[in-house]
């Protein structure tokens, strides 16, 4: 009974967590689109890439503009994307909280029991509280990567920025997945 | 293609020179493709012209009868064909929306000179590149065959529509593109500024492009964008 009301705990965590891989891969290409321009940056300040363009006045001005432009409009969509990876964040923190809310009558024993080859209560709430530290924890994580870029930055840092925002550092897939099995 | 390393493929007979012809004739292909999207913008360009042209409506002479027509071309010349400046819709009279239309007009035609040129500038540094020598070397030459005429329409013509206003970003001072230093052999770099400057569309002012679109929707109870 209780077993069968964690599991539905278990399946809405499923949905948060590929909405969290949505967000994620929106992330991603949020974060491509501002590097490409960051990158760009250095090569559109000088004059010696306009080739023939060099005779219209303005043009390096306008050009340059209208990519800040861009890439403040980039970062703008890139926090809101935050907000709605921090929105999935607290809804895993929800479903944790409704976990301990039906396991709160149950005893030790209760909870240690296991029938057949079917986890106990207490492994079935220890899952659930490991995917909301990691998921809480890469949340973070994700907002000081996100924050450290800026046009400033180098290819190289880009680069390392981007592979950070990939790996995902604090979520280990595999151990999600043999939680949520 | 000469200097790139080709590794244990270099073995192959001939391989250096056919990799050349493919992309040869792969640049020939993009080369027609670019100049015909520039077509499809004049043509884009010529209709936006049309549209905020033919806002007014006048009367016609409808001689005895009682029906009154109209007609898009005016017959007297006191008719402004705008209902002597009326609000039309809700609010606003016609030459309020022409001039909307015409902000429209300037930005577009704006744009479409300055992609013009660099489609000229690409399309004369590849031609350079294949040792041809005709080509399209001067500002003053259609790009296409009947492009001069298709421009005419446009308003892009100055000067008894014989010669091409040149291209100019946003209210900067235009200057004289036959000054302009040729692109021969683009780097890297230079042909990355050419791509950016095509698709940051320099002379569209978006943000202007929405306000004009929201200001006219509201008016006339439509939804346009």
């Amino acid at each position: 009974m209780m077993l069968k009301k964690l599991q539905q705990k278990y399946a809405r965590i499923k949905d948060e967590i590929a909405q969290w891989d949505e967000l994620q891969s929106q992330l991603l290409s949020q974060f491509g689109n501002a590097s490409s321009i960051i990158e760009r940056l250095p090569v559109l300040s000088e004059d010696k890439n306009y080739g023939g363009l060099k005779f219209l006045p303005g043009i390096k001005e306008a050009l340059l503009g209208k990519q800040m432009v861009t890439l403040e409009r980039i970062f703008f969509d890139m926090k809101d994307t935050m907000k709605e990876i921090y929105g999935v964040v607290l809804s895993i923190d929800k479903i944790v909280q409704d976990a301990f809310q039906i396991l709160r009558g149950s005893t030790p024993h209760q909870m240690h029991l296991h029938v057949g080859i079917k986890p106990s209560l207490q492994q079935c709430l220890d899952g659930l509280k490991a995917v909301q530290a990691m998921y809480k924890a890469e949340y973070l994580f994700k907002s000081s990567v996100v924050s450290s870029l800026t046009c400033k930055c180098s290819a190289g840092e880009i680069a390392a920025l981007r592979q950070l925002l990939t790996d995902q550092p604090n979520i280990s897939k595999m151990e999600v997945q043999t939680i949520l099995k | 293609m000469p200097e790139i390393n080709l590794g244990a493929l270099k073995e192959m007979p001939e391989i250096r020179s056919k990799a050349c012809n493919k992309l040869y004739h792969k640049r020939e292909h993009c080369s027609t493709k670019l100049l015909s999207s520039y077509k499809g913008m004049v043509i884009a360009a010529i209709d936006l012209v049309k549209a905020s042209g033919s806002m007014r409506c006048y009367l016609r002479d409808s001689g005895s009868s009682s029906i009154i027509k109209y007609s898009d071309e005016q017959e007297d010349p006191s008719d402004h064909g705008d209902g002597g400046g009326i609000p039309v819709f809700s609010c606003f009279s016609i030459s309020f929306f022409e001039d909307l239309a015409g902000e429209l007009v300037k930005m577009f035609t704006r744009e479409l000179s300055l992609k013009r040129f660099l489609v000229m500038d690409l399309l004369f540094s590849t031609s350079m590149e294949d040792g041809r020598q005709e080509g399209i070397f001067s500002w003053s030459d259609d790009l296409y065959t009947g492009e001069f005429n298709d421009l005419r329409s446009t308003g892009m013509l100055v000067h008894d529509g014989f010669y091409l206003s040149p291209p100019q970003i946003m209210d900067w001072q235009s200057s004289d593109p036959s000054n302009r230093e040729p692109l021969i052999s683009p780097s890297h770099e230079v042909l990355q500024v050419y791509l950016t400057t095509w698709l940051a569309d320099l002379n569209i002012e978006m943000n202007r492009v929405s306000e004009i679109f929201s200001v006219v929707g509201d008016a006339i109870g439509v939804k346009l964008a």
